[in-house]
C-alpha cells in the first residue's frame, strides 16, 4: 500500500473525470434553469470534433509558424463555439419551437454521430490532417511539490484547473448568488419567477448556451489535453455518465464533481489491477477499507459543521472509522490468494460502485421541480 | 398540466379513494373532433413533407462526398423496397424496433426514463439461448416457453432500477444507465473464452444455437422472414389496449401524468413504478428473445443487436410514445436502415448519411412547426402534445 | 386555397417518384420528374440518365465487393488496409470505380444479408472481412460456387477444426502472433527503462488475444529482464474499438509506470495510446498497416508497426482469380515489420540483424510465437507455422 499508487491512482482520476464534469455542469446550467439536456453527448462530440479541426486547420494555413499552444487555443475556442451553436439549436428547439426537450436531445445525438463521422471519412482521414499535440502540463510552482495533493490537485494541463475552478465557482454561483437564485427560481417555480419580473424564457435560453460552453471543453478536453486528434464516436457515452454523475450529485457541481471523480477513480483502478503486480483481492479490500474511512470522515465533518453533540451518533462514527482502519490493518495482515478478476468485472467497479453508494447513501433526489415543461406566458 | 383530473369519475376510483373529486379521464373519450378531410391531408403531409424535407437537407451532405443524390435514394429505396428479399429485410430490422420501442414508449407513458433498453435486450437474449439450448421439449412448449423466458429475464432486469427508484428514490437514468452496462459487460464474458455460455467448438465469442424445437418458424420457406413480425405487431395491440382500455393502462399514465394526484387518488404508485419498468423491461426483454429466436445461426454473438437501445428511444419519440405511431416509425427506421445497404453499393455513400436522415427526420416531425411554415400548412393545434419529461425531476408531481 | 394545397401534392409527388424510381430494380431509374432540386450540381461527369445499375455495368469485368466487420470502415488500421487492397486490386485489373464497393455492417444480424446483396447485385469477387464472418461467407460460398470469396481472417476449417476448402473461398489468414512477437523483439531491445507495455481493443477477439501473446513472448525473448504490461479495454464491442480517450489515459499511466516503449493494437483505442505515448517521449509501434502514414502525429516516435500485408494479399489474391491461379482453401500471409522510417537511424545496426534472425526463425518455425504464459489470454488461437 504505497502512496505512489494512490498518488497515480487520484490523478488519473480527475484526468479521467474532467471530462464527465464538464458534461454534468452542461447539464446542471440547463437543468437548473429548467431544461433537460440529454443530448450532452451530442454536444460534447461536436466540441471534440471541431476544436480538432480549429487547431489543425489554423495550424495548416498558418504553414506550422506559430507554437502550438495558439492554435490549441484556436480550436478551444473552435470548439466552444461550436458547441454553444448546438447548444442553441436545442434552445430553439425545445423553448421556441417547444418540441419536448428529450426529443430535442436525441436529434443532436444522432446529428453529431452522424455528420462527425460522416466529416471524419471523407475529409479527415483521408487527408491524414494531423493534430497539434496537446496542452503541457503546467506545475503551479509552490504548491505542486507536496506530497499527495501536490501531484492529484496542482501538476495538470490547463483545463484541467479551469474545471477545478468552474466547479467550485458554479457551486458559490449557482447557490449564493442572486444569478443563480434567479436561475433557480425559474428551473422550480416559473410562473412565480415570471410574475416577480424575470424572463423566463431568455433566462432558459442564456443557461443552455452557457450549458454548451461546458459541453465544448468537455469535448475539447479529450482532443486537446489527451489525445491530440480527433477519433469518430470518442466520447464513447462519456455525456451519459455525466448525466448520471448530475443527478447523482443532486444537481450540484460539487456532487457532480463528486461522483465523476468516484467513476474515474474506478474505472483508474480497474486499469491499474490489469497491469498485474497488485494482488486484485487486496487491492479491492484496501480500497474498501479507504471507503469506509472516507464515509466516516465526511460524516464527522458533516456533524461538526453543523455543531451537533448526540454523543450516540458520534459514537457511531467512532465505529466506522474503528471499522475504517481495521480493514486497512487487516489487509495487509492476511495474505491473499492471488485471483486474477477477468477484465470485464474490472470494468463494471464504477457501475456497480455508482449503484451502491446510490442506494446506500444518497437519498431521493428531487431535481427542479419546473424542468422539463416548455414555458408558456399568460 | 393534468388539472383536469377533477372532472370524470369511473367508478374504480371512487370506491378506491372514496374521494369524489379523484378521477381520470381519458382524453379520447373527452374529445370530440369532427374529422376534417383537410385537416387529415394536413396531418398526413407533415409528416410526409418532414420526410422529404430530411432528405433535401441531407443531399447536401450527399453532395459533398461527390455522390449523387438521386442515385443515392433510389438504392436507399430499392434496398428497402425493390423486391420481395428487400421487403423481407426491411420488416426484420423493424420487429426488434417496434418490440423495443413499445417498451420505451409504455415506461415514457409511466413517467419513466427506461435508457437500460439496451441492457435488458441483452439479458433477454442470453436468457432466451439459455432455455433454447439447454431444454429438450417439443416445440409447442419450448418455443413459448422460450420466448417467455427472454421476456421475464428482461422485466427482472428492469424492474431493478425500478424497484430502486421506488424504495430509495433513486432516479432511474442513472440506475438504467449502469445496469445496462453491467449487463452488456458481463454478458459479453460470458461468452468470451472463458465463459460459461461461449460454444466450445467455435473460435468466434458466441453461443451454442438454438434447438429447432426453439426457433421461430418461417413464414415463407427460405426466407429469413419468421413469424416474429407479427408478434411485433400484436403486441402493438396489446400494448395499446394495455395503456389506453385498462384500468393498469390509466394507472400507469396517471402516475405518469402526475405522481402527487395519482397518489392522492389512491393508486400504489410505488407498484406501478416497478410494475411499468418491468413491462418495459420485458418488451426489451422479447425484442432480444425474437432476434436470437428468429434469425439465423440462431445464437447470440458479440456485435448482436447493438445499437438497438439508442434507437428505439429515437423511435419512440417519432412514433408520439403511442403504440400505433411507434409501429410506423420503427418501420420508417427499419427501411432507412436496410435501404442502407444498397445506397452504399451502389452510390458509395457512407452508411452515417442514415443516422444525420434519422436526425434530421427526428427534427422535422417534432418541430414541424417549422415545416408548417415552410409550406403554409394550417393544422389544428393538438391538445394532447407529447411530453415525455414530466418524470425527470423525480419526485414533483 | 389551391396555394395551401399545391405545395402537399407537390411534395407527395416527389416523395412518390422517388418511391417508383426506386421499385423498378433492373432498369435505369426515369429521370424524376421534379427535378428541380436546389443546388444540382453533380459532383463527377455523371450521364444525364440514371443510376450505373448493372444493366449498364458493361464496362466491368469483374465486380468486387467488400463487406467490413461491425466497428467503422476507415479505422485507419484493419478495416482501411482490405479497402486499399481492394481498390489497389481492381486497379492492377483495370477496373473503374463503378466496379467496386463496400458495405459496412453495423450488426451481427446482417453479415449474411450484405454478403447476399453483392451476390445478388452481380458481384463475383467478394470480400469479407473478420473471423466473424468465418460461417457465413463459406455457407454463401458453398450456394453460389462460380461467385470468388476471399476471407479476410477467416480459416477455412470445418466443425472439427480440419481443413476443409471450398474451390472458390481462399481464406486470408494471418499469423498475428508473428508480427506481435516481432513488434515485442523490437520493443525488448529498444527500452531503456525495462518497462514497455500495450494497449489492446476487446480481449475476446482471437486476432487481439494474437498480437498480446505474441508481443509479450518477445519482448521476454530478447529481454528476459523486461516488465511488460498489457492493458485490454474493459467494454463491449461497440466502444473497445472506439474509445480513443481512455487508450490515452491508460497510455498516460503506462508511462508514469516506465513504459518507453508502447504497442498498439486495437483500432481507434488504440490510435490514443499510440499519439500520447509519443507526446510523452515514449516510442511506438502500431499494427495492420504501416501506422506511419496514417497517423501523422506520431511520425516521429514510431518505431515501426507489425505489419499483415492485408492488402498485398488482398491485392494478389484478385489478381489470382484474373489469371485463374486462384485455389481455394488457406493462405497464410507473411507477418513483417514496417520500416522504421525517420526512426532509422536511431534503430542500432545490430538491432536491425538480430530482428532479421529472429524473423528467419519464426518461419523456420523454430520459435513458437504462441506460449501461453501465466495469466496469458485464454482466447488466444494460433495455428502453428510449420
Amino acid at each position: 500500500m504505497d502512496l505512489n499508487l494512490f498518488t497515480g491512482l487520484f490523478t488519473l482520476a480527475i484526468i479521467k473525470a474532467a471530462p464527465l464534469v464538464f458534461g454534468a455542469l452542461c447539464g446542471l446550467l440547463g437543468e437548473r434553469s429548467g431544461v433537460i439536456n440529454i443530448g450532452i453527448e451530442g454536444m460534447m462530440l461536436i466540441g471534440a470534433f471541431m476544436s480538432f479541426l480549429g487547431s489543425a486547420l489554423f495550424n495548416k494555413w498558418t504553414g506550422g509558424l506559430l507554437p502550438p499552444n495558439v492554435a490549441l487555443l484556436v480550436g478551444l475556442l473552435v470548439g466552444v463555439v461550436s458547441s454553444v451553436i448546438i447548444a442553441a439549436l436545442h434552445a430553439v428547439l425545445s423553448i421556441h419551437y417547444k418540441i419536448d426537450q428529450v426529443i430535442s436531445g436525441t436529434v443532436i445525438n444522432l446529428l453529431a454521430v452522424g455528420i462527425t463521422n460522416y466529416v471524419a471519412n471523407v475529409y479527415i482521414d483521408p487527408t491524414h490532417l494531423s493534430g497539434v499535440g496537446v496542452f503541457p502540463k503546467l506545475p503551479i510552482p509552490i504548491l505542486s511539490k507536496i506530497p499527495f495533493i501536490g501531484q492529484v490537485l496542482f501538476s495538470h494541463q490547463p483545463m484541467i484547473y479551469l474545471m477545478l475552478v468552474l466547479v467550485i465557482f458554479l457551486q458559490y454561483a449557482v447557490f449564493h448568488t442572486p444569478w443563480g437564485l434567479r436561475m433557480r427560481s425559474v428551473g422550480e417555480h416559473p410562473r412565480a419567477a415570471d410574475t416577480v419580473g424575470i424572463n423566463v424564457n431568455r433566462t432558459r435560453y442564456i443557461n443552455v448556451i452557457l450549458g454548451g460552453v461546458m459541453a465544448g471543453l468537455g469535448g475539447a478536453i479529450m482532443v486537446l489535453e489527451s489525445v491530440g486528434r480527433f477519433q469518430k464516436l470518442m466520447t464513447s457515452g462519456r455525456g451519459f455518465i455525466a448525466l448520471a454523475a448530475l443527478i447523482f450529485g443532486r444537481w450540484t457541481s460539487v456532487g457532480a464533481f463528486g461522483s465523476a471523480l468516484l467513476f474515474g477513480f474506478s474505472e483508474a483502478l480497474g486499469v491499474r489491477l490489469q497491469f498485474g503486480d497488485l494482488n486484485h483481492i487486496y487491492a479491492l479490500v484496501v480500497v474498501s477499507g479507504l471507503a469506509v474511512l472516507g464515509v466516516g470522515f465526511f460524516w464527522l465533518v458533516r456533524k461538526l459543521i453543523a455543531k451537533e453533540s448526540f454523543k450516540k451518533s458520534y459514537l457511531s462514527i467512532g465505529i466506522v472509522l474503528l471499522l475504517g482502519c481495521s480493514i486497512l490493518v487487516g489487509a495487509n495482515l492476511v495474505k491473499f490468494p492471488t485471483i486474477s478478476i477477468p477484465i470485464e468485472f474490472l470494468g463494471l467497479l464504477p457501475y456497480i460502485l455508482t449503484i451502491f453508494v446510490l442506494t446506500g447513501f444518497v437519498r431521493k433526489a428531487t431535481g427542479p421541480a419546473a424542468v422539463g415543461q416548455p414555458y408558456e406566458k399568460q | 398540466m393534468g388539472w383536469n383530473l377533477f372532472k370524470k369519475v369511473p367508478p374504480y376510483f371512487k370506491e378506491k379513494s372514496g374521494n369524489e373529486r379523484c378521477a381520470i379521464t381519458s382524453k379520447e373519450r373527452s374529445q370530440k373532433r369532427r374529422l376534417n378531410l383537410s385537416d387529415l391531408l394536413a396531418n398526413l403531409a407533415v409528416p410526409i413533407l418532414a420526410i422529404f424535407t430530411a432528405l433535401v437537407v441531407a443531399s447536401f451532405a450527399i453532395l459533398l462526398s461527390g455522390a449523387n443524390p438521386l442515385q443515392a435514394y433510389a438504392a436507399l429505396a430499392a434496398g428497402a423496397f425493390g423486391n420481395l428479399d428487400s421487403w423481407i429485410e426491411t420488416i426484420l430490422k423493424t420487429t426488434p424496433l417496434i418490440i423495443a420501442g413499445l417498451g420505451v414508449a409504455l415506461a415514457f407513458r409511466g413517467g419513466l426514463f427506461n435508457i437500460g433498453v439496451e441492457g435488458q435486450i441483452f439479458v433477454g437474449s442470453i436468457a432466451t439461448v439459455l432455455v433454447g439450448t439447454k431444454l429438450q421439449a417439443p416445440a409447442i412448449i419450448h418455443l413459448p416457453l422460450t420466448l417467455l423466458a427472454g421476456t421475464l429475464a428482461g422485466a427482472v432486469w428492469a424492474a431493478i432500477p425500478g424497484y430502486l427508484k421506488a424504495k430509495y428514490g433513486a432516479h432511474e437514468v442513472i440506475t438504467t444507465i449502469m445496469t445496462n452496462y453491467i449487463a452488456t459487460r458481463i454478458i459479453t464474458w460470458s461468452i468470451g473464452a472463458r465463459g460459461p455460455l461461449r460454444k466450445v467448438t467455435s473460435v468466434v465469442p458466441e453461443t451454442n444455437s438454438l434447438f429447432e424445437t426453439a426457433r421461430l418458424p418461417n413464414l415463407i420457406a427460405d426466407t429469413r422472414l419468421n413469424i416474429g413480425f407479427f408478434i411485433a405487431l400484436l403486441l402493438a395491440v396489446v400494448v395499446y389496449i394495455l395503456l389506453f382500455r385498462t384500468v393498469l393502462g390509466i394507472e400507469i399514465r396517471t402516475v405518469g401524468m402526475n405522481l402527487n394526484a395519482a397518489r392522492y387518488c389512491g393508486i400504489r404508485v410505488d407498484r406501478n413504478i416497478i410494475l411499468t419498468m418491468a413491462l418495459s423491461g420485458g418488451l426489451a426483454g422479447m425484442a432480444g428473445a425474437v432476434q436470437v429466436m428468429g434469425l439465423p445461426p440462431y445464437n447470440f454473438t458479440a456485435g448482436f443487436n447493438v445499437g438497438y437501445g439508442f434507437d428505439s428511444i429515437a423511435v419512440a419519440v417519432l412514433g408520439s410514445i403511442n403504440p400505433i405511431g411507434v409501429v410506423f416509425s420503427s418501420f420508417l427506421f427499419g427501411a432507412m436502415d436496410t435501404g442502407a445497404r444498397l445506397m452504399q453499393l451502389r452510390a458509395k455513400v457512407p452508411v452515417e448519411i442514415i443516422t444525420i436522415l434519422q436526425g434530421l427526420i427526428l427534427m422535422f416531425v417534432s418541430a414541424n412547426q417549422i415545416i408548417r411554415s415552410l409550406y403554409h400548412i394550417r393544422v389544428q393545434e393538438k391538445e394532447d402534445k407529447v411530453n415525455l419529461s414530466q418524470g425527470w425531476g423525480g419526485g414533483k408531481g | 386555397m389551391l396555394k395551401k394545397h399545391l405545395s402537399k401534392l407537390v411534395g407527395v409527388l416527389i416523395v412518390l417518384s422517388v418511391l417508383l424510381a426506386a421499385c423498378q430494380p433492373a432498369a435505369p431509374a426515369p429521370a424524376a420528374p421534379a427535378a428541380e432540386e436546389p443546388a444540382q450540381e453533380e459532383a463527377a461527369p455523371m450521364e444525364e440518365e440514371a443510376p450505373v445499375e448493372e444493366a449498364a455495368a458493361e464496362g466491368c469485368a469483374y465486380k468486387i465487393g467488400y463487406v467490413s466487420d461491425v466497428g467503422k470502415i476507415n479505422d485507419q488500421s484493419f478495416n482501411q488496409a482490405s479497402w486499399t487492397g481492394v481498390e489497389e486490386g481492381a486497379k492492377a485489373l483495370g477496373l473503374s470505380e463503378d466496379c467496386y464497393s463496400f458495405i459496412e455492417t453495423t450488426d451481427s444480424a446482417d453479415y449474411e444479408v450484405n454478403i447476399r446483396s453483392f451476390v445478388n447485385e452481380g458481384y463475383n469477387i467478394i470480400i469479407t472481412s473478420g473471423f466473424a464472418m468465418g460461417a457465413v461467407t463459406r455457407q454463401v460460398a458453398l450456394e453460389n460456387p462460380d461467385v470468388y470469396f476471399i476471407g479476410v481472417g477467416q480459416e477455412q476449417v470445418n466443425e472439427n477444426f480440419e481443413p476443409d476448402p471450398y474451390a472458390n473461398v481462399v481464406g486470408l489468414n494471418f499469423r498475428e502472433d508473428v508480427g506481435g512477437f516481432l513488434a515485442g523483439a523490437v520493443a525488448g531491445l529498444m527500452t531503456e527503462s525495462n518497462v514497455v507495455g500495450g494497449v489492446f481493443g476487446c480481449q475476446f477477439i482471437p486476432a487481439v488475444a494474437r498480437y498480446e501473446v505474441g508481443y509479450h513472448n518477445g519482448v521476454t525473448y530478447v529481454n528476459p529482464d523486461a516488465k511488460v504490461i498489457n492493458v485490454y479495454h474493459p467494454g463491449s464491442i461497440d466502444v473497445c474499438f472506439a474509445d480513443a480517450t481512455f487508450g490515452s489515459e491508460t497510455a498516460q499511466s503506462l508511462v508514469n509506470e516506465g513504459v518507453d516503449v508502447l504497442y498498439g493494437a486495437g483500432g481507434l483505442t488504440a490510435n490514443g495510446a499510440l499519439i500520447t505515448a509519443c507526446n510523452q517521449g515514449a516510442y511506438v509501434i502500431g499494427t495492420d498497416m504501416d501506422q506511419f502514414l496514417t497517423l501523422p502525429e506520431v511520425k516521429d516516435c514510431i518505431l515501426s508497426s507489425a505489419l499483415k500485408d492485408i492488402e498485398v494479399g488482398v491485392i494478389d489474391l484478385i489478381k489470382a482469380v484474373d489469371d485463374g491461379s486462384f485455389t481455394g482453401g488457406d493462405v497464410y500471409a507473411p507477418s513483417s515489420l514496417a520500416p522504421f522510417h525517420n526512426l532509422d537511424s536511431v534503430v542500432p545496426d545490430d538491432v536491425k540483424a538480430q530482428l532479421e534472425e529472429i524473423m528467419q526463425k519464426l518461419y523456420a518455425g523454430e520459435i513458437n510465437p504462441c506460449t501461453p504464459f501465466e495469466g496469458s489470454n485464454p482466447n488466444t488461437f494460433c495455428v502453428p507455422i510449420k
